[in-house]
């Protein structure tokens, strides 16, 4: 409530950020009460219309009423997207607490694996995990997910680095505490800021890499609405129908800019030398 | 008396602050003399930085200045715009700051950054002229071995070396004025007194007027002909050095003064009592004030002459009955 | 002699050589631990088991996984990085002939990301609060959060096809570097702007930043010599980690711009199954993560004179 406050406040852009992420959080949610037409529903003879009045964002390669595509494609885009982030939000938490919990060699493992990860651009674990395990769902999120680990690693590890040389982390292991417990109790909630903050630029990223990766035709299967997906049939028409590949990139670009500017604004509030 | 070098007229400011306003100077009033040296006392907080910044042109962005002129060379400095305060910034004024560790850049040698000062200050020339004017510099400001010194980078020198470098910097321009806010406060007690020193030789022979800045009264007196105190963004007292140290009018100094360790046969001040909210109207020094009456706490006391000081407290009365105000 | 440098050099190249190591080895797994016979699929499906087989001993398929990984190691160390099963030429030539394409092209983004970000960056902070700096924190958070993909085409659509003024994609003269250069620029300026914009804010409180303005010296210069170098190594520590977005936005805008470079290459690699080429490809990526590590070590070093004498700085993290 208080960061509410200060978005309020203090933060134009970070208020428009969460403006746009809702609207679009509602368009998903309401998909089958807003959309105009079935997004499933083909008919060819309707095929590449730029905007008319009947299809206000015009229709797709076989005919399909894009706006509504758009709409029914936030649910699976952002299922995606935020699957992914929560994922490597959790992953990368637990071993960066850990390492930087422990130290020793439980660190220095940690540390190899995340220079490993952090020179194999997760981009490329994408393209070859999807290329040759298949466009699934659960791929897709597996695959943008690793990417994500080691930024969170280093975020976290760092944070309870800072948290570890506070008093009260001193007072719980004097009072013998296990370890578990400390982590979970004392170091857990005072590094979660750090990875919020970050949480919500990397849902925009996720959005990124997904249509990214929807680019380079490995998407999920066309007749899905998702956003990445369509990107990868538009290609196709770019220069018979560019509105497609126009419009469905602005509605990601809007989608990533609303997580952009709430999570440079919660970067803000969070950090201790803008305040 | 000599020539005003500098003239401050009722002048207030106050900080913005995304937490509301904080009122920094209110109502100052003061004047330096050419080739004085004089010192501003008051304990932090009490606006003394705020004022120097003022007088330099150097204040923080969310200082707002709402009041007031501030007159030096027949101009209001207030009102110049950038052009002369470039000028005045080469020529006439110059600062040195409390930590020497933070008033050199860190990435350019010590040379480069005097070199900076003299090619700023009108120097022409190649590097290996300005080097010697440098160095002669360097000197000038006792520090040993000049062209190692040239050579080195800020984090390679003490804490005093570096405040002399600082004190180089400043009279490249040979300034007419020089504000040097706290620049013993960060140092080692041995090196205050040797920094003090070249203080006062700068000002002996060079003939800079010199306003230094200090929480300590003991480094004003050791310093200063002339001692301006400040409490609660006020200025409260103003004197001759032996007269106020001796004979201290406003309780505010008094009490500064009972508060110094060698102070002789009077009772140490209260130094517990560090946080006390200044009041907006009346005497900012009322809640402190053992003879603080209704009066103190409504009505704001003006700076009033004195046998030749000025002091701003209702009560003089009562400390000297022959009193009168002007 | 102080050996420690030499001993620190080493201690830092050999780590480097680890990741190296460690990225070849996870990508051999995620390459050889997918499901399907790549033999198989190389073969095609209508391959009889005999066809498939011979493909198996061809490419040493047949042997044990760490058998593989063992060879593929050793024959690493020697820069033989196999043979390109699309093209039949060796790894390394192939790599060799589109690795220069990307890193010209790269190259080129990150000198316009920096040579825009920096003074951006510092010109915004100066004049904190202000429209200019609105604009320009605004700028921050949308340029990171556009499709790389779409910039591109939306710059190919007005200025190759609408208006005519630059070629749409391929190699050839400076101006074909325009268009994917800046589309390539876009999502590294963002940070950087925005860690050069706020490091700006807290070296223009610093008392040396008062002290050149005391000296008189322009604002100009004051910006220019003393807060922009003070801002530069949280900028340059970000490139570093930026590298991620730089690989992303290479691959995209390669394939959008038809640019003949190793992104492309990987993509092209990865569809057509041909495993020796996708490991070399990013066992060179890798490389290049190493190599520009190493380069913004020297940075640092060159930058900041604390660091050549070993006292640490509050920048580094
Ligand atoms: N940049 C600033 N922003 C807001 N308030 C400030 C700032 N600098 C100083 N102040 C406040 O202004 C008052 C005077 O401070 P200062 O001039 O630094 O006093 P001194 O130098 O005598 O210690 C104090 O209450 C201080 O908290
Ligand atoms: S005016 Fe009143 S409160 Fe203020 S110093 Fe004098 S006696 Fe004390
Ligand atoms: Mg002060």
């Amino acid at each position: 409530m208080e960061v509410l406050r200060y978005l309020l406040r203090e933060s134009k852009t970070g208020m428009a950020g969460l403006a746009i992420i809702l609207a679009f959080i509602s368009m998903a949610l309401l998909a089958n009460l807003i959309a105009p037409y079935d997004p499933m529903n083909a008919v060819l003879g309707d095929a590449r219309q730029p905007p008319s009045p009947q299809h206000p964002l015009g229709t797709d390669e076989l005919g399909r009423d894009l706006l509504s595509r758009i709409i029914y494609g936030a649910r699976t885009t952002f299922l995606i997207a935020v699957s992914s982030t929560f994922t490597a939000f959790a992953v990368g938490t637990a071993l960066g607490i850990l390492s930087g919990y422990l130290r020793g060699a439980v660190d220095a493992a940690v540390n190899g694996g995340t220079q490993i990860l952090l020179s194999l651009p997760g981009i490329v674990i994408a393209i070859i995990f999807v290329a040759l395990w298949g466009p699934s769902l659960v791929n897709l999120i597996i695959a943008i997910a690793i990417g994500f680990i080691p930024v969170y690693i280093k975020l976290m590890r760092a944070a309870t680095l800072q948290v570890m040389s506070m008093e009260y982390i001193q007072a719980a292991k004097m009072l013998g505490l296990s370890n578990l417990k400390i982590m979970v109790r004392h170091v857990l909630p005072n590094v979660l800021p750090v990875g919020i903050a970050q949480l919500s630029t990397d849902v925009g990223f996720a959005i990124l890499t997904a249509s990214g990766l929807g680019f380079l035709g490995l998407g999920l299967d066309p007749s899905i609405p998702e956003w990445g997906a369509m990107i990868g049939s538009a290609k196709n028409y770019i220069f018979v129908a560019p509105h497609i590949i126009i419009e469905v990139g602005a509605v990601i670009a809007l989608s990533a800019i609303g997580f952009s500017l709430l999570g440079n604004a919660l970067r803000d509030y969070i950090d201790p030398k803008r305040r | 008396m000599q020539e005003k070098i500098l003239e401050v007229r009722s002048l207030t400011a106050k900080y913005v602050t995304r937490k509301g306003e904080v009122p920094a100077l209110r109502n100052i009033d003061l004047e330096i003399y050419a080739g004085e040296r004089v010192a501003i006392v008051g304990e932090s907080g009490s606006g003394k930085t705020t004022l120097a910044s003022i007088l330099t042109r150097l204040e923080p962005s969310n200082l707002v200045i709402e009041e007031g002129e501030v007159i030096f060379g027949g101009r209001n400095i207030l009102e110049a715009v950038e052009e002369d305060l470039r000028e005045f910034r080469k020529k006439e004024v110059s600062v040195i700051f409390q930590n020497p560790s933070e008033s050199l850049d860190p990435l350019y040698k010590v040379g480069t950054q005097v070199i900076e000062a003299l090619r700023a200050a009108g120097l022409n020339g190649g590097r290996k002229e300005l080097r010697r004017v440098a160095e002669d510099l360097l000197r000038k400001v006792n520090l040993p071995n000049p062209s190692r010194i040239f050579e080195s980078y800020p984090h390679e020198l003490s804490g005093g070396q570096k405040q002399r470098v600082a004190i180089a910097i400043a009279i490249a321009k040979n300034p007419k004025l020089l504000v040097a806010d706290e620049p013993t406060t960060a140092l080692d007690v041995s090196v205050q007194t040797k920094i003090l020193e070249l203080l006062v030789k700068i000002n002996e022979e060079l003939g800079v007027t010199e306003v230094l800045i200090t929480h300590d009264i003991g480094i004003a007196h050791d310093f200063a002909e002339r001692i301006i105190v400040m409490y609660g963004g006020k200025v409260v007292e103003v004197g001759r050095t032996e007269e106020v140290v001796a004979d201290p009018l406003h309780p505010y100094t008094k009490h500064l003064i009972n508060s110094l360790p060698r102070g002789g046969d009077l009772p140490p001040g209260d130094s517990r009592v560090v946080d006390f909210r200044i009041p907006r109207d009346g005497c900012p020094f009322a809640p402190r004030c053992p003879l603080a009456s209704e009066a103190c706490r409504k009505v704001e006391p003006k700076l009033t002459a004195i046998d030749g000081r000025l002091v701003a407290c209702h009560n003089l009365r009562a400390v000297k009955p022959q009193s009168f105000e002007v | 002699m102080n050996l420690k440098p030499l001993f620190f050099i080493g201690k830092r190249l050999a780590s480097m050589a680890l990741i190296v190591v460690g990225v070849v080895i996870i990508l051999f797994f995620l390459l050889h631990l997918a499901p399907g016979n790549p033999a198989q699929i190389l073969a095609g499906f209508q391959a009889t088991p005999e066809v498939v087989h011979q493909i198996e001993v061809k490419y040493g398929l047949d042997k044990p996984l760490y058998v593989q990984l063992m060879t593929y190691l050793t024959n690493m160390i020697r820069l033989d990085l196999g043979t390109s099963i699309m093209s039949q030429r060796p790894v390394t030539d192939e790599i060799m002939a589109r690795l220069p394409n990307s890193l010209m092209l790269a190259t080129v983004a990150i000198v316009e990301a920096i040579a825009i970000s920096l003074p951006l960056g510092v010109l915004a902070a100066a004049k904190a609060g202000s429209r200019f700096d609105a604009a320009v924190t605004a700028f921050t958070s949308i340029g990171v959060a556009l499709p790389t993909f779409w910039t591109g085409l939306m710059l190919m659509l007005l200025f190759a096809v609408e208006l005519h003024l630059l070629p749409a994609g391929g190699i050839g003269g400076p101006q074909n570097f325009i268009l994917p250069s800046i589309t390539m620029a876009v999502p590294i300026s963002a940070p950087i702007i925005r860690v050069t914009r706020n490091a700006a804010l807290e070296v223009l409180e610093k008392p040396f930043v008062k002290l050149a303005i005391a000296k008189g010296l322009s604002m100009r210069e004051v910006l220019m010599k003393h807060v922009l170098k003070n801002a530069l190594i949280p900028a340059v520590t970000l490139i570093g980690l930026q590298f991620g977005v730089l690989i992303r936005s290479a691959v995209i805008t390669e394939t959008v711009f038809a640019w003949p470079g190793i992104g492309k290459l990987l993509v092209d690699s990865i569809f057509a199954r041909d495993y020796p080429l996708v490991q070399g490809t990013v066992f060179v990526i890798a490389i290049i993560y190493v190599a520009i590590n190493l380069a913004l070590d020297v940075a640092y070093v060159v930058i900041d004179p604390r660091l050549r004498s070993g006292v640490s700085t509050e920048w580094r993290f």
